[in-house]
C-alpha cells in the first residue's frame, strides 16, 4: 500500500526527523561523555572509561535513586487522587464553559516557577499568611512547622505537576460516552460500582498519560525539594545537576542520566508491551 | 445521568477549592506588588513604585518579549508536529513504531541539565550560532513529546467509524479530517497546546544553556535575580500579564459564545491567529531593534553591575553593550566550557579564574595596558589563583560568615563550634554551597579550607553529619530572607547577605569566625576567542575608574577592591561591618583554590550527609 506509507510519512516523518536531530544526536554525545575521562580540572578526556557506571552501583547511589521513586510515586498518586474529581468536574461542565475552565487551570503555571515556589514560602512559614490567619482567629498559639519537611514537598510538588496530570485526565474523561453509565445505572450499579467498572476503565488512557507525564518529571525534580524542602537531602535530580555543575565531573553525572533514562524508558515499553497485549486480546 | 443535588454542588465546591489551591501563591505575588520593601519577604506598606519602575525597565521588557517569541512560535510547531505524530501512531502500524515510542520518552525523562548541555554542545558542533532559533528548537523538542503523549489519550479507543462514514457520504480525507477528525480530537489537541505553551514560558535550565547573547528570557532573569533580591518589579509584571491573560480569554470566551461557534475548533483558530499575529508584532519589534553598531557582550552575574554604569559607558563610547547574566560561576563554566559562546567579558571568582586558566578558556590580558590597573589595592592584585593578573582584574570580593539574630541569639556565636549547640536545633540558615560549608568545617578542626587529604574531608563529613539536626534549610539564594522572616535564628550566609539583611533589620550581625571564614573575589576575565576583545579591555578599564568603581558600591554591598574608589566612598558604606570586616577577621579568612582531584570527594562527601 503505497498510498498508507506516504500517509505514514507525512504524519510521523517531520517529528521522526526532527527528534532523529535535536535528540538523537545529543543522546550521542551524552553517551559518548559517560564513558570518557575525567581530567583534573573537570575537562574531558577522550579515553574509554567505563568505571563512572560502575561507581553508580554503590549503596549511597541506589539509596539516592530508590528514594526519588519513592518521592515521585507518592507525588503521582497524590497529584491523581486530587486531580481526577477536578478533571472530572471540568469535563462536566458545559460545553461552551470548558475551554474557559480548563485555560483557568494553566494561567498560574504561566508565572514564573520559582515566584510560584517563593509565594508558597510567604504563604506556608511560621510568621506566613496561614499561620498569621491562624494565631488570630485563636486556633492555634505556637505556629504550625508547615514548611521545609516532607508534607511541604509534597504539596509544592502536587501543585507544580497538577496542570501535566488534569489536562491529560480532561481529555478521557470529556469524550467519555455517557450513555454506558446510564447504562450501568439501568442494570442497577450503585455509583461506585459504575465507576470502578465503566467510568474508570474508559478513562484509564488519561490516568496512564496523566502519570506518565507526572512521575517522569517529578523524578527528576530537584528545585522544589531544595526551596520547599530545605535542600537537606538529595534526590537523583540534584546529584546529575551537581555533577554538570558543582562537581564538574560531566562524565559521572552522563552515566548516571543514562542509567536513570534506560530505567524509565524501559519500564515504558514493557508497561506499552503489556498493555498492548491486552488490548490485542480483548479484541 | 444528570448531576444535580448534593454530589454535584459538593464536586463543584470541590473544584473551586482546586482553583482557590492553584491561585493562592499568585494571590500573595500580586499583593507583594505593591509593597515598599525591596525584599519579597515582609509586608511594609503600599505603593505604587514598582509598576513605574517595570516601565522603564527596558531589559526586563526586552526578555519578556523574548520569552513570547520563543513561546508562541514553539506552541505552535509542536502542537502541529505532535498532532500529526499522534495520529500516525494511532493509526497505523509501522515497522519502527516502538523505536519512536522509545524516542518521543526521551525527552520527558531527560534530565533537563543533560539536555541543556547536549543540545548546547550539538548545537556548537554543528555550528549553529546561540540565539532565539537555538531556543525555539530546544523548546519545541522537548514540548513535541507532551503534545504527543496528550493527544493519543485523546484518541485512545478513536472510533473510526465516524470518519469512514463521512467518508462515504462522499467528504474527501481532507474535508474528513478538518470537519469529523479535528472537532473530535481538539480537546486533546487545546491540552496539548496548553502543556507545550506553558511549559516554553517557564524553562530555565536548557533555555539557559541554549541561549546566545542579546536573547534572554524572562525566566532567566528572574533566576539570575534570585542571587540578589527579586525585586517587586517582577511581581508587577506577573500581576499585569495576569491581568492581561485573564482579560483576554474573558474576551474570547463571551465572543465565542455569542457567535454559537463550535467550541473547540473556533476557540484554537481563534488563539492560533492572536498568537502568529502576536509573534509577528513582537518579531518585527525585535528586529527594529537590532543595529550595527559596535558591540560588547557581558555575562555577569545579576544585580552586580549597575544598569547606568553599562549606559554610561555606552554613551561615551558608543559602544552597544549587550548583558547577560547567571547565577552562579558553576553555571558559567558550564557554558564556556562547551565552546562559542560568543561573549567577550565575564566576571569569574578566584578559583574558578584559576580553572578557566588551566582548561584554556580565556585569553591572556596585559593589565599594563590598562590606566587604572593602579588603582587597585595591593591586597588584591597578584593572587595564587592568577599571579601577576595575567588573565584577570579584580572586581568586587565578599566573605561567607556566621549571621545571627541578636534578639533571638545569646551569647553571640563565635565560632563553627559555638553553632554546633543543641539550642540551634532546626534553627540554622546554611549557604547550600560544598565549599563554604566542608571548607568551615574543615577550618574548625584546623585544617585548611583547600584541604585535599581525604581521611581529613572525611572527618570534616563526619562533624557535618552531626551538624545536620541544626539546619532548618539549605539556601544560597537568600539565605537572609529566612533570617529577616524568623525561620532562622543563625547560620553560614555570604557577608553581602547579612548587610542587606541588617539594613533591612539593625538585630541582624555578622561575624567571621574565630577559625576563620571564606574569601572570595570575583574578577573580569575575556573569553578565549571573544569576539570584540579591544571593546573588552576598554570596559575592564573604564570599571577601575574610582567614580566608576564607587557606583558599584553604592549599589550593592559588596567589598571594594578599588583603593582610590574606597577613598572617596560615603563613610557609611565603609562602615558597614559586614561588607568590610575589621582587618584581623579578614586575616583570619582563608581564599579559596581549586581543589583539583579531590573534588569528586568533596561532592562524594557532601552527598554522603544530606543523603542519608
Amino acid at each position: 500500500m503505497r498510498s498508507q506509507r506516504a500517509t505514514i510519512a507525512t504524519l510521523v516523518g517531520p517529528a521522526a526527523c526532527w527528534l532523529g536531530v535535536f535528540m538523537f544526536a545529543p543522546l550521542v554525545i551524552i553517551l559518548v561523555f559517560s564513558v570518557t575521562t575525567r581530567g583534573e580540572y573537570g575537562q574531558t578526556i577522550y579515553a574509554i572509561d567505563f568505571h563512572h557506571y560502575v561507581q553508580f552501583v554503590d549503596r549511597l547511589y541506589l539509596l539516592i535513586l530508590a528514594r526519588s521513586f519513592y518521592v515521585a510515586g507518592v507525588t503521582t498518586l497524590v497529584t491523581l487522587m486530587i486531580g481526577y474529581p477536578f478533571a472530572y468536574y471540568v469535563a462536566r461542565a458545559p460545553a461552551e464553559k470548558r475551554n474557559f475552565l480548563l485555560l483557568l487551570i494553566v494561567i498560574p503555571f504561566w508565572t514564573n516557577f520559582l515566584l510560584r515556589t517563593y509565594a508558597w514560602v510567604v504563604i506556608l512559614r511560621a510568621e506566613g499568611v496561614i499561620n498569621s490567619i491562624l494565631t488570630g482567629v485563636g486556633l492555634i498559639d505556637k505556629p504550625l512547622a508547615m514548611l521545609y519537611n516532607t508534607p511541604s514537598v509534597i504539596l509544592g510538588s502536587v501543585y507544580g505537576f497538577l496542570p501535566f496530570m488534569v489536562l491529560p485526565l480532561y481529555t478521557s474523561i470529556e469524550k467519555l460516552d455517557w450513555s454506558l453509565i446510564e447504562a450501568a445505572f439501568d442494570l442497577g450499579a450503585r455509583p461506585w460500582q459504575a465507576f470502578l467498572r465503566v467510568t474508570l476503565p474508559l478513562t484509564l488512557p488519561g490516568i496512564v498519560a496523566g502519570s506518565i507525564l507526572t512521575f517522569i518529571p517529578a523524578l527528576g525534580m530537584f528545585v522544589i525539594p531544595d526551596l520547599m524542602g530545605g535542600a537537606k537531602t538529595v534526590l537523583v535530580g540534584n546529584l546529575i545537576q551537581n555533577q554538570f555543575l558543582t562537581a564538574r565531573n560531566w562524565q559521572f553525572g552522563s552515566a548516571a542520566s543514562v542509567i536513570l533514562m534506560a530505567l524509565v524508558i524501559g519500564g515504558l515499553l514493557v508497561y506499552g508491551k503489556i498493555a498492548g497485549f491486552e488490548e490485542e486480546k480483548k479484541r | 445521568m444528570k448531576e444535580g443535588g448534593r454530589s454535584g454542588i459538593l464536586l463543584s465546591s470541590y473544584a473551586w477549592l482546586i482553583y482557590l489551591f492553584l491561585y493562592a501563591p499568585i494571590l500573595v505575588l500580586v499583593v507583594f506588588s505593591f509593597n515598599t520593601s525591596r525584599l519579597n519577604a515582609v509586608w511594609h506598606g503600599f505603593t505604587l513604585d514598582w509598576y513605574a519602575k517595570l516601565a522603564h525597565d527596558r531589559p526586563i521588557l526586552e526578555a519578556a518579549q523574548n520569552t513570547f517569541i520563543v513561546a508562541i512560535i514553539s506552541t505552535v510547531a509542536s502542537t502541529i508536529l505532535g498532532t500529526a505524530t499522534a495520529l500516525g501512531m494511532h493509526r497505523f502500524h509501522f515497522r519502527f513504531k516502538r523505536v519512536m515510542e522509545a524516542a518521543l520518552y526521551v525527552p520527558i525523562v531527560i534530565p533537563e541539565i543533560v539536555m541543556g548541555v547536549s543540545l548546547l554542545s550539538f548545537f556548537v558542533i554543528a555550528g549553529m550560532g546561540l540565539g532565539l532559533g537555538t531556543v525555539i528548537i530546544s523548546h519545541i523538542t522537548f514540548s513535541v513529546s507532551f503534545v504527543v503523549v496528550t493527544v493519543r489519550a485523546r484518541l485512545h479507543g478513536f472510533n473510526m467509524a465516524y470518519e469512514e462514514a463521512a467518508m462515504d457520504l462522499g467528504a474527501t480525507p481532507w474535508q474528513t479530517f478538518t470537519m469529523v477528525t479535528l472537532p473530535i480530537i481538539m480537546p486533546g489537541i487545546i491540552s496539548g497546546a496548553l502543556l507545550a505553551f506553558t511549559l516554553s514560558l517557564d524553562d530555565f535550565v536548557i533555555t539557559y544553556f541554549t541561549v546566545g547573547p542579546d536573547a534572554t528570557t524572562l525566566p532567566i532573569r528572574i533566576y539570575s535575580m534570585v542571587k540578589f533580591m527579586i525585586t517587586p518589579e517582577i511581581n508587577a509584571l506577573t500581576a499585569i500579564l495576569l491581568i492581561a491573560t485573564l482579560a483576554l480569554i474573558t474576551f474570547f470566551d463571551r465572543l465565542q459564545r455569542k457567535e454559537f461557534m463550535s467550541g473547540g475548533l473556533s476557540g484554537g483558530i481563534v488563539m492560533l491567529l492572536v498568537a502568529v499575529g502576536l509573534t509577528g508584532f513582537l518579531f518585527f519589534r525585535r528586529q527594529q531593534q537590532a543595529s550595527n553598531r559596535e558591540q560588547l557582550n557581558i555575562f555577569n552575574w545579576t544585580e552586580y553591575m549597575p544598569r547606568t554604569v553599562v549606559e554610561e559607558f555606552s554613551r561615551r563610547t558608543g559602544i552597544k553593550v549587550n548583558y547577560d547574566t547567571y547565577s552562579s560561576n558553576e553555571e558559567m563554566l558550564a557554558k564556556l566550557q562547551a565552546g562559542a559562546s560568543g561573549y567577550d567579558l565575564i566576571v569569574a571568582s578566584d578559583y574558578y579564574v584559576q580553572i578557566l586558566v588551566k582548561r584554556n578558556l580565556i585569553e591572556q590580558l596585559d593589565t599594563r595596558k590598562l590606566h587604572n590597573f593602579g588603582n587597585l589595592e595591593s591586597d588584591f592584585v597578584n593572587l595564587a589563583f592568577d599571579p601577576g593578573n595575567k588573565y584577570s582584574v579584580p572586581y568586587l570580593w565578599g566573605t561567607a560568615g556566621i549571621a545571627f539574630n541578636r534578639d533571638k541569639v545569646s551569647p553571640i556565636p563565635r565560632s563553627f563550634d559555638d553553632l554546633m549547640h543543641e539550642r540551634f536545633r532546626n534553627r540554622l540558615v546554611v549557604v547550600n554551597d560544598v565549599r563554604a560549608v566542608i571548607g568551615m568545617a574543615l577550618r574548625s578542626m584546623g585544617y585548611s579550607m583547600n584541604e585535599t587529604d581525604p581521611a581529613r574531608v572525611r572527618e570534616a563529613g563526619e562533624k557535618l553529619r552531626r551538624f545536620m539536626p541544626l539546619v532548618k534549610t539549605f539556601d544560597s539564594d537568600s539565605p537572609k530572607t529566612l533570617l529577616l522572616n524568623g525561620e532562622a535564628d543563625a547560620g553560614i550566609v555570604w557577608g553581602a547577605e547579612a548587610t542587606l539583611a541588617h539594613r533591612e533589620n539593625p538585630a541582624i550581625d555578622f561575624v567571621m569566625p574565630a577559625d576563620g571564614g571564606e574569601l572570595y573575589l570575583d574578577n573580569m576575565a575575556i573569553p578565549r576567542g571573544a569576539p570584540h576583545m579591544a571593546n573588552a579591555l576598554t570596559f575592564i578599564d573604564y570599571i577601575l575608574e574610582p567614580e566608576v568603581s564607587l557606583q558599584l558600591s553604592r549599589a550593592y554591598p559588596y567589598g571594594n577592591p578599588n583603593r582610590e574608589a574606597k577613598a572617596i566612598m560615603d563613610p557609611q558604606l565603609l562602615n558597614e561591618g559586614a561588607t568590610y570586616p575589621p582587618p584581623e577577621d579578614l586575616r583570619r579568612g582563608e581564599w579559596l583554590v581549586d581543589v583539583g582531584e579531590a573534588t569528586a570527594l568533596y561532592d562524594r562527601i557532601w552527598t554522603e550527609v544530606k543523603g542519608q
